[in-house]
C-alpha cells in the first residue's frame, strides 16, 4: 500500500508540472506586438523607428535618391557602369540595388504603419498617432505609386507568412484615394507641433502641416498623368492656402539658410529627413567632388550638367547655392569644376551645392557624415502648389501671382514674374520655378510624370535617352520578389 | 499488474525472513599477492554485499540458501566462487584486458560494456590522466573513431571544438551535448582531468535519442570520482613547463625587403615612407613575431583526498592552472573546487551531493579578424609590419605602419595598450536521492542548480585606431542560471537464469535563465584606471541588456533486452516539451531501436580461442537539435535604434523586425548505424568498425521573404544535410607481463552533403573579416549537392611573363607578373576568353576527409611510456593573410629582370579570391609523448610517478601559416561559424608544450 501511495504522489508532481504553464514563453526582455506599443510614449519609440527608416541609405540617404532624383534629366552620375549608371542613363535591370531598396524600405514602412493603424486604441491619447502612422502610409503608397504605377497594396499587418495569398497590384487610381483617405484622417489626427515651438515646426514627426502639404502634392498629381481628374486642382489650391493660413510656416529671407546646418529645422522646413551626429546623413560626402588635385573628395555619387545650370539666371541667388561649381581647399588651392570626375563623353560637370554645408568652420567636415537635414517639404513648395494649382484651376489670378512672386521674389527680386501672362506662360513660369527652386530635391521626376512630359523630357536627355523607353516611367519590381514566389505576371509591363 | 506486484515484494520478504545466517571471510588479492582494497562481494541474486577492506578482507553474512559469491573490481575479471560448505574464501582476481564487463553509463543509467547494443565510445581514467592536458577536449583528439577535435585557436582558455560525425546544422550550435555526472548542458572547461573517473562519448542514434531534442550532435558523459570504498587517498599532482610558439613564419630582413620593394616603379623609395619620423632599419631590421612571441610558463596542481566506507564516500579535489600565453599579455589562469560526498542514509538509501566551485580568468588579445578602422589582429600586423620601422619612435612612442595610410596598428602597441579579461564565476550544487525500494527497483531523483556569471571587459587606449584621441572602455556582465529535476526509476531482472531486462522511465524538467548587460563609455582624459572606473569617461556610446528564459519537460523510457547475453535488443522513446518551439509544435517525439548479436556466445563460436569476441550490433534512431533561440518564434521589435529628433540625437527608436513562425520546431537527425566488435584471444586484440549514416531534416534556414511583407527573412524549418561515414578502431596487446606493449588506432572516413536549402541551390559565404576589398567580399559557397566548407573563387593558373600570354586574354586589371586566372566557362557554358564571374568555381573544402590517430604505451618494470599522434587529411585551410605579408619566399618575385621567377610580381597573389590562397591543411602531429617513472613505496608515501611530457611538440604539415587547425571566426553568430570553415585570417599561433610532472599518493 505505501508504494502506491508514494507512486500516487510522484505521478501527481509529474502531472502538475505538466499541467501549468511550464511550456508558455513569456518573454520578459522584447517587445512584441503583443505588449507593444501601449501608450503615447511606445508610440515615439515607434516613431523614432520609422524615422531612422526612412533617412536611412536604404531610403532617402541613397536608394530613393537614386530613383526619385538622378534617373531624371536634372541629375547625373559620372559612372560609365554599374547600377549607379543603369539608373541615370536607363538601362537598368530588375536587380538593380537601389531599386530593391527602395521597394523594400517602403513596405517596411507600410508594414510598421499597419500595425499602429489596426492595434492602437481608439483613444484620445492615440490619435496623433494613428495620424501619424496614416501619413507614413500616405507618404510611402505615393512614393511607390509614383515610381511604379499600379501596386501591391497592403492595409494590413503581416503577421503570418501564407503562400497562398492572392496578390494583385491596384490601379494608380485607386492607390489615391486610398491615399487620400490617409491623409484626410490624418490632417485631423496629427498635431500642427509636437513640441509648442513654432520657431521650429519640424522635429522629424509627421504633422497636421505635412500632411496638408502631401495631400495638396496629390490633388495635384491626381489632376495630372494618369489620372487626369482636373476637378482636383481647385482642392490642391485650396489645401495649399490651408497651409498658408496657417501662419506656421514662411519663408527664410536668404535661399542659402536653408542647407546650413546652424540653421536647419526653421520655419520654412515642414517636413524634412532628420539627422544629428555622430551619425548623420552621407548627402554630403555622397555629392563632394573627386578629381584632380582634389584632396579631401567625397564619393561623388551623382553631379549634374552645365547645360542644366546655364537655365540658372545669374541674377537668382538660388544658382550659386544650387551648384558647386569650384572646391575650396584652405590652405591650399581651389579646384574648378573642369577637374571635377565626370563621364568622358560628357562637357565638364558641376557637383551638387546644395548639400555641402559652405558656413561650416572646417570645410574638410563636408567630406564626412554630417547633421544636415534632407527637406522632404519645406514652404516654398506650398506656395508653388498654390500658384500652379491656381493658375489650373482659375487661370493666372492675383491669387497665382501672389504665390508665385513671393516665392521668386525671395531669390531673385529684380525677376518677378510680369503682369499679364496668359495662363500657358504662367504655366511654362510655374514649371521651371520648380526647378530653380526644388533642384535636386526629389520633385523633378515626379513633376514630369504628373505633367505627362517624362517621355519627351528623358527621350531627349542626354543620359536617359541611351535606354528610355515610355514604358520604363514605372520601374520593374525587384526580381528578388519573383525569386520568393511572386507571380511573374505581375512584373511592370514592358519588363 | 498492481496485484502481482504486491505479491511479489511479499514473497521476497518471506525469503528474507527465513533465511539462515552464517559469516564469511576471506582475503581478495591480485596475480602478485598483493591485498586489493574495495573489491565488491555480492551473494550471487540478491542485493547482500560488501566490500573488501585496506588489507583486502571482507566478512559476510550469507543466508543458507545462498550458492555464489561475486567477486568484481574495475579492470578486474569478475569472479564467482561457489560457498558449499566453506567458512573461509580467500580469491585471486586475474587483470581483464578486454574490458567487456567494464560498467559504462549510458544516459539516464548504466550498461555493460559487453551488453551494449549502439555505438558507445569509453575512455578509462588512465587514459585520460596519462595525457595532462588543461583541457579535457584535447585528450578526446586522435582517441576516439568519429569525433573531431579542434582547436578553434590556441590561444590559453580558448575552446575546442568538438564535432561528433560531422556537422548538422546550418544555423543551430553543433557542438556535442555535455553531461556531466547526470547533469546535462555541462561544460568541458570546468573539469580537471584528474576529477574524471571514466568519460563515454555517444555516438549513434539509439545511444543518443534518449537525450531527444538535445542528443543531435552526440553526448559527452563524464563522470567525477566519488571516493572509493576502502580506501584513503590523499593525491597530488603537479605539471610545470613552458610553451612555445611552434612555428614562426620567415619574413624577409630590413634589407630584403628594401630591395624587394626597389624593383616596384611606383615605389620611390624612401621618400614614401611617411609614415615614421625616425631613420628607417637595415640589416635584419626589426623581427615583429620575436617582438610579440615569448616563451611563457605553464603550471597546473591538482591534490584530492578520498575516504570511502559502507556508510560514507567523499572525494575533495582542489586546482590551479596558471597557463601564460606564447603571445605576449595574453594568459588563462583555472581554479577548481569539488566536493563530492555520499552518505548512505539506510541499506537501500543513498544520499549524494556535489558541489562545484570554478573560476577563470582570461586574459585576451586581438585576434581573428578586426581589420579596417578597427587596427587589426596583433597577429597577422606582427607579419605585415615593415622590419624595417623600428618598435618605438625616437620619443619613445610607438611607430605607425610604413605607410601612414594603412590602416594598422603597431604589433606591440596592440599588446601594451589594450586589456582585456574575462572572468567566469561557476557553482554547480548537485543533490541526488537513489532509493532501492525492492530488489532490482531503483529510484533516484536528481536536483541541480548551476550558475554562471560572466564579465568581460575592455579598454583600447587612445593610441589605438579603434579608440583614437578617446580611449573607450567597454564592460559586458551576464549571468546564467539553470536548475533540473529528474526522477528515474529503474527495475533490473533476471528470469529463467537466461532473460535479462531493464526498464527505466523517468520525467525530467529543466529551466534556464539568462541575462545580461553591457555599455561602452568613450572618452577618457587619464587611461590609468583602464575600464575599473569609467565614471571618469565622457559619455556611454552604447547599451543595453537582455533577459531570456527556456524551459523543457521530458518523458522518457527505454527498455533493454537480453537473452544468455547472446541477443541483445533495447528501445527507447523520448517525448520533449520545449518553450522555444512555437505554439504549433510544443512537444517532439524521439523514438529508437538497436539490437546486437553476440556470436562468440553461439556454439559454433563458444570454444574458438582466436575469435573470443564476436557481436553485430545494428541501431536507428531520432533525435534532434534545439538550434532555435528562445522566442525565435514570436513577432517581435528591434530595440535601441538611433534617430534624430529635431537637434537631439536619441537612441531608443524601435521597429517590427520579426514576424512570428508559429511553426517554428526542431531540427530531426535520424540516423542508423552498423557495427561489429571483433575481439581475439581474450582481448590481445580488439577490432571496431561502424558505418552510419545521418540525415538531418526541418533544418533552419533563413527563408527569403517577399518584401511586400514589410520583412526580408524568416528562419524556417526548410533545409537538409546528410553526415555518413566509416569508422574503425583498433587496439592490440603485444606483451602484457613485466614489460607491457599495446598500440591503438583509429580512423575516421566522413562525408558530408548538403541535400537542401529550400528553394535556395546557392549560398555565398563571406569570410572571417571582409575588410580585404571587393575581390574577398564572400570567399565560400553553400551550395546544394556539395559538403559544408566549400571555399570559392578563381583558379589561379601561374602568372603572366609575357605580352602575347597577357593579350590572349581579357583578365581585368591583368599586368605583366600578375597572377592568371583560369579562363574555365562564360556565359554559354564554355571558356570565352573573358576572366569574370562565371570563372569561379570550388577550389577547396574545410572538412577533413579523414581524421585518425595512432597511440602507443608501453611500459617496464617501473618506466612507462606512450606516444599519441592525431591527423586529418583532405583538408583544406585559406589563408587570407598571404597576400600582404613579406614572406621570405617573396624575394624571389617575378619582375622584368627576374622573368623566370613564378612569385607574382611584388608578391601579390590576386585581389580576387583565388587557389593561391588555399592550401592544403592536412596535418600528422605527435600530439603527446609522455616519460615516467613509477617509484614503488610502501609507507607514509604509497606511489610516487614522475613524468617528462611534450605536448603537440612535432607537426607534419604543408601548410605555411601558424597551425593547419586553425578556425578564424569572428562575431557574425552561430551561422557564420558553421559555414565559414578553415579560414586562417589573424589567428593565434599554434603552440608546443613542455611539462615535467609529478604524482604523489599518500
Amino acid at each position: 500500500m505505501k508504494y502506491i501511495k508514494l507512486f500516487s504522489v510522484l505521478l501527481l508532481t509529474v502531472f502538475m508540472a505538466a499541467c501549468n504553464d511550464f511550456l508558455e514563453e513569456n518573454p520578459k526582455s522584447l517587445l512584441s506586438p503583443s505588449n507593444f506599443p501601449s501608450s503615447a510614449e511606445d508610440c515615439e519609440l515607434i516613431l523614432g523607428g520609422m524615422q531612422s527608416v526612412v533617412a536611412s541609405q536604404s531610403f532617402a540617404d541613397r536608394g530613393l535618391y537614386f530613383l526619385a532624383e538622378v534617373s531624371s534629366d536634372e541629375t547625373t552620375v559620372r559612372y560609365t557602369t554599374g547600377d549607379r549608371y543603369e539608373l541615370d542613363n536607363m538601362v537598368f535591370t530588375t536587380d538593380n540595388q537601389y531599386i530593391r531598396m527602395t521597394w523594400s524600405s517602403c513596405y517596411t514602412i507600410i508594414n510598421q504603419s499597419n500595425i499602429l493603424i489596426k492595434y492602437l486604441p481608439d483613444e484620445d491619447w492615440a490619435q496623433p498617432y494613428i495620424g501619424a502612422a496614416k501619413f507614413y502610409r500616405a507618404w510611402m503608397y505615393s512614393t511607390l505609386v509614383r515610381l511604379w504605377g499600379p501596386t501591391i497594396v497592403r492595409l494590413e499587418p503581416t503577421e503570418q507568412i501564407s503562400s497562398d495569398e492572392e496578390v494583385v497590384r491596384t490601379s494608380e487610381k485607386e492607390v489615391f484615394d486610398i491615399i487620400v483617405d490617409d491623409l484626410v484622417d490624418a490632417e485631423q489626427k496629427l498635431p500642427e507641433l509636437w513640441t509648442g515651438n513654432a520657431a521650429s515646426p519640424d522635429d522629424g514627426r509627421p504633422t497636421k502641416g505635412a500632411a496638408k502639404v502631401l495631400l495638396a502634392e496629390m490633388y495635384a498629381t491626381m489632376a495630372g498623368w494618369p489620372v487626369n481628374d482636373v476637378s482636383k486642382w481647385k482642392l490642391a489650391s485650396d489645401k495649399a492656402k490651408e497651409v498658408m493660413d496657417m501662419g506656421l510656416y514662411h519663408l527664410l529671407p536668404d535661399f542659402a539658410d536653408l542647407y546650413l546646418i546652424a540653421k536647419k529645422n526653421g520655419p520654412e522646413h515642414i517636413f524634412s529627413f532628420q539627422h544629428t551626429e555622430p551619425g548623420g546623413t552621407m548627402m554630403s560626402i555622397q555629392s563632394r567632388p573627386r578629381g584632380e588635385g582634389i584632396k579631401k573628395g567625397g564619393w561623388y555619387l551623382w553631379n549634374t550638367q552645365e547645360s542644366f545650370m546655364n537655365t540658372f539666371s545669374d541674377e537668382d541667388a538660388r544658382k550659386s547655392v544650387t551648384f558647386l561649381t569650384e572646391l575650396i581647399q584652405p590652405p591650399y588651392d581651389t579646384i574648378p569644376y573642369s577637374n571635377f570626375l565626370r563621364n568622358p563623353d560628357d562637357p565638364p560637370c558641376p557637383a551638387i551645392g546644395k548639400w555641402q554645408d559652405f558656413g561650416r568652420d572646417n570645410i574638410y567636415d563636408n567630406a564626412k557624415r554630417t547633421a544636415l537635414i534632407v527637406p522632404v517639404f519645406r514652404y516654398a513648395e506650398v506656395l508653388l502648389l498654390r500658384a500652379e494649382a491656381e493658375n489650373e484651376a482659375n487661370g493666372p489670378d492675383a491669387a497665382a501671382y501672389a504665390a508665385f512672386n513671393e516665392l521668386r521674389g525671395r531669390s531673385n527680386p529684380n525677376n518677378l514674374l510680369p503682369t499679364g501672362l496668359t495662363q500657358e506662360q504662367f504655366r511654362d513660369s510655374v514649371r521651371k520655378e520648380w526647378s530653380y527652386e526644388f533642384a535636386f530635391e526629389m520633385k523633378r521626376r515626379y513633376n514630369i510624370l504628373r505633367w505627362g512630359i517624362i517621355d519627351d523630357v528623358l527621350s531627349n536627355d542626354p543620359h536617359a535617352s541611351k535606354g528610355y523607353q515610355p514604358y520604363k516611367k514605372y520601374y520593374p519590381i525587384p526580381q528578388a520578389e519573383f525569386d520568393a514566389g511572386l507571380d511573374p505576371s505581375l512584373q511592370t509591363p514592358g519588363y | 499488474m498492481k496485484m502481482k506486484f504486491l505479491v511479489m515484494i511479499f514473497l521476497l520478504c518471506v525469503t528474507l525472513v527465513n533465511a539462515q545466517n552464517k559469516v564469511l571471510t576471506g582475503v581478495v588479492t591480485d596475480k602478485n599477492g598483493d591485498p586489493i582494497p574495495g573489491v565488491n562481494v555480492i551473494i550471487r541474486g540478491t542485493s547482500i554485499g560488501t566490500i573488501t577492506d585496506i588489507n583486502g578482507k571482507y566478512s559476510i553474512d550469507v543466508p543458507a540458501n545462498a550458492d555464489y559469491l561475486e567477486f568484481s573490481f574495475i579492470g578486474m575479471k569478475k569472479k564467482d566462487v561457489p560457498i558449499e560448505n566453506k567458512d573461509v574464501i580467500d580469491v585471486t582476481l586475474d587483470d581483464d584486458i578486454t574490458g567487456l564487463d567494464e560498467v559504462v553509463v549510458v544516459g539516464y543509467g548504466t550498461q555493460l560494456k559487453k551488453d551494449l547494443t549502439s555505438s558507445v565510445a569509453v575512455l578509462s581514467v588512465d587514459e585520460l590522466k596519462k595525457m595532462q592536458s588543461p583541457r579535457i577536449e584535447q585528450t578526446l583528439a586522435g582517441r576516439v573513431t568519429g569525433v573531431d577535435v579542434a582547436s578553434v585557436n590556441s590561444e590559453p582558455g580558448a575552446p575546442l571544438r568538438i564535432r561528433i560525425r560531422g556537422n548538422n546544422s546550418i544555423n543551430g550550435n553543433n557542438s556535442p551535448l555535455v553531461v556531466i555526472d547526470g547533469v546535462l548542458g555541462g561544460d568541458l572547461s570546468t573539469i580537471d582531468v584528474n576529477d574524471i573517473s571514466s568519460m563515454q562519448i555517444l555516438k549513434d542514434a539509439s545511444a543518443t535519442s534518449i537525450y531527444g531534442s538535445m542528443g543531435a550532435n552526440g553526448v559527452i558523459i563524464i563522470s567525477t570520482k566519488k571516493g572509493r570504498i576502502g580506501v584513503t587517498n590523499v593525491d597530488f599532482t603537479s605539471n610545470i613547463g613552458f610553451q612555445q610558439v611552434r612555428r614562426k613564419i620567415p619574413i624577409m630582413t630590413a634589407d630584403q625587403e628594401y630591395d624587394f620593394r626597389k624593383v616596384d616603379p611606383d615605389y620611390n623609395f624612401p621618400d614614401d615612407i611617411d609614415g615614421i619620423s625616425n631613420p628607417i632599419l637595415s640589416g635584419k631590421g626589426t623581427d615583429w613575431q620575436d617582438e610579440i612571441f615569448q616563451t611563457a610558463l605553464y603550471q597546473n596542481y591538482h591534490l584530492s583526498v578520498q575516504k570511502g566506507n559502507e556508510k560514507m564516500r567523499f572525494y575533495l579535489s582542489g586546482d590551479f592552472l596558471d597557463q601564460d600565453g606564447v603571445v605576449k599579455t595574453s594568459g588563462f589562469k583555472r581554479g577548481n573546487i569539488r566536493a563530492n560526498v555520499s552518505v548512505k542514509l539506510r541499506k537501500n538509501i543513498t544520499l549524494e551531493n556535489r558541489i562545484t566551485l570554478f573560476r577563470s580568468s582570461t586574459n585576451r588579445i586581438r585576434i581573428n579578424g578586426s581589420y579596417g578602422s578597427w587596427g587589426g589582429p596583433v597577429t597577422t600586423n606582427a607579419l605585415m609590419f615593415s622590419a624595417m620601422v623600428p618598435v618605438y619612435a625616437e620619443d619613445g612612442s610607438f611607430n605607425g605602419p610604413l605607410y601612414s595610410t594603412s590602416t594598422m596598428d603597431n604589433p606591440v602597441s596592440i599588446l601594451m595598450n589594450r586589456d582585456e579579461e574575462h572572468t567566469r564565476n561557476y557553482v554547480q550544487e548537485a543533490l541526488s536521492f537513489k532509493w532501492e525500494i525492492i530488489k532490482g527497483l531503483l529510484y533516484d531523483v536528481e536536483s541541480s542548480y548551476t550558475n554562471n556569471t560572466y564579465a568581460n571587459n575592455t579598454y583600447s587606449s587612445k593610441e589605438l585606431l579603434a579608440s583614437l584621441n578617446q580611449g573607450r572602455a567597454s564592460l559586458e556582465n551576464s549571468e546564467d542560471n539553470s536548475w533540473q529535476i529528474r526522477n528515474i526509476l529503474t527495475y533490473n531482472t533476471v528470469f529463467n537464469d537466461k532473460h535479462t531486462l531493464t526498464a527505466m522511465a523517468a520525467f525530467e524538467l529543466i529551466k534556464s535563465e539568462y541575462a545580461s548587460n553591457y555599455f561602452v563609455v568613450n572618452g577618457f582624459a587619464t587611461e590609468v584606471l583602464s575600464y575599473y572606473n569609467v565614471g571618469i569617461g565622457d559619455e556611454v556610446v552604447a547599451k543595453g541588456s537582455d533577459f531570456t528564459e527556456n524551459s523543457l519537460e521530458s518523458f522518457l523510457g527505454r527498455l533493454t533486452y537480453g537473452y544468455k547475453g547472446k541477443y541483445l535488443l533495447s528501445a527507447s522513446f523520448r517525448a520533449d516539451g520545449a518553450s522555444k518551439f512555437a505554439k504549433n509544435n510544443k512537444w517532439a517525439y524521439f523514438p529508437s531501436g538497436s539490437a546486437a548479436w553476440v556470436l562468440s556466445k553461439e556454439d559454433f563460436l563458444e570454444d574458438n580461442y582466436v575469435l573470443t569476441f564476436c557481436k553485430i550490433r545494428g541501431s536507428y534512431g531520432a533525435s534532434g537539435s534545439q538550434a532555435i533561440n528562445s522566442y525565435q518564434s514570436l513577432a517581435s521589435y528591434r530595440t535601441g535604434i538611433t534617430y534624430s529628433l529635431g537637434n537631439t540625437q536619441k537612441t531608443n527608436g524601435a521597429f517590427i523586425q520579426r514576424v512570428s513562425n508559429p511553426d517554428l520546431k526542431w531540427e530531426t537527425t535520424t540516423q542508423y548505424d552498423v557495427g561489429l566488435d571483433l575481439g581475439f584471444w581474450d582481448g590481445r586484440l580488439d577490432l571496431t568498425a561502424d558505418y552510419f549514416h545521418k540525415k538531418t531534416e526541418d533544418l533552419l534556414y533563413s527563408k527569403t521573404l517577399p518584401m511586400y511583407s514589410g520583412f526580408s527573412s524568416q528562419i524556417q524549418n526548410i533545409g537538409s544535410m546528410l553526415n555518413k561515414g566509416f569508422e574503425f578502431s583498433a587496439n592490440v596487446v603485444l606483451f602484457d607481463d613485466a614489460f607491457k606493449w599495446n598500440i591503438s588506432g583509429n580512423i575516421s572516413l566522413l562525408q558530408n552533403e548538403v541535400l537542401s536549402l529550400g528553394d535556395d541551390e546557392e549560398v555565398f559565404i563571406r569570410p572571417p573579416s571582409s575588410s580585404r576589398g571587393p575581390g574577398f567580399w564572400y570567399t565560400g559557397v553553400l551550395r546544394v549537392g556539395e559538403p559544408v566548407g566549400n571555399f570559392y573563387g578563381f583558379v589561379a593558373d601561374g602568372i603572366y611573363k609575357t605580352q602575347d600570354e597577357l593579350e590572349a586574354i581579357d583578365q581585368p586589371g591583368a599586368v605583366l607578373g600578375s597572377v592568371r586566372y583560369k579562363d574555365i566557362s562564360g556565359p554559354d557554358g564554355v571558356p570565352d576568353g573573358v576572366i569574370n564571374s562565371f570563372d569561379k568555381t570550388i577550389i577547396g573544402n574545410a572538412l577533413p576527409d579523414v581524421i585518425y590517430g595512432i597511440g602507443t604505451d608501453m611500459s617496464f618494470k617501473n618506466f612507462d611510456l606512450s606516444v599519441s599522434t592525431q591527423g586529418v587529411s583532405g583538408r583544406d585551410v585559406m589563408w587570407l593573410d598571404k597576400r600582404n605579408i613579406k614572406t621570405t619566399d617573396k624575394v624571389n618575385q617575378w619582375t622584368p629582370d627576374t622573368p623566370e621567377n613564378d612569385i607574382p610580381f611584388k608578391g601579390d597573389y590576386g585581389s580576387q579570391t583565388n587557389s593561391n590562397y588555399v592550401e592544403d591543411g592536412s596535418y600528422l602531429k605527435i600530439s603527446n609523448i609522455t616519460f615516467g617513472y613509477n617509484f614503488q613505496m610502501k609507507k607514509v608515501v604509497k606511489n610516487m610517478r614522475v613524468y617528462f611530457s611534450a605536448i603537440n611538440p612535432v607537426v607534419f604539415t604543408n601548410y605555411s601559416g601558424f597551425d593547419p587547425e586553425v578556425n578564424s571566426q569572428d562575431s557574425r553568430g552561430t551561422y557564420n561559424s558553421n559555414v565559414a570553415l578553415g579560414y586562417d585570417s589573424g589567428s593565434y599561433p599554434g603552440i608546443k608544450q613542455f611539462l615535467f610532472g609529478l604524482n604523489v599518493t599518500f
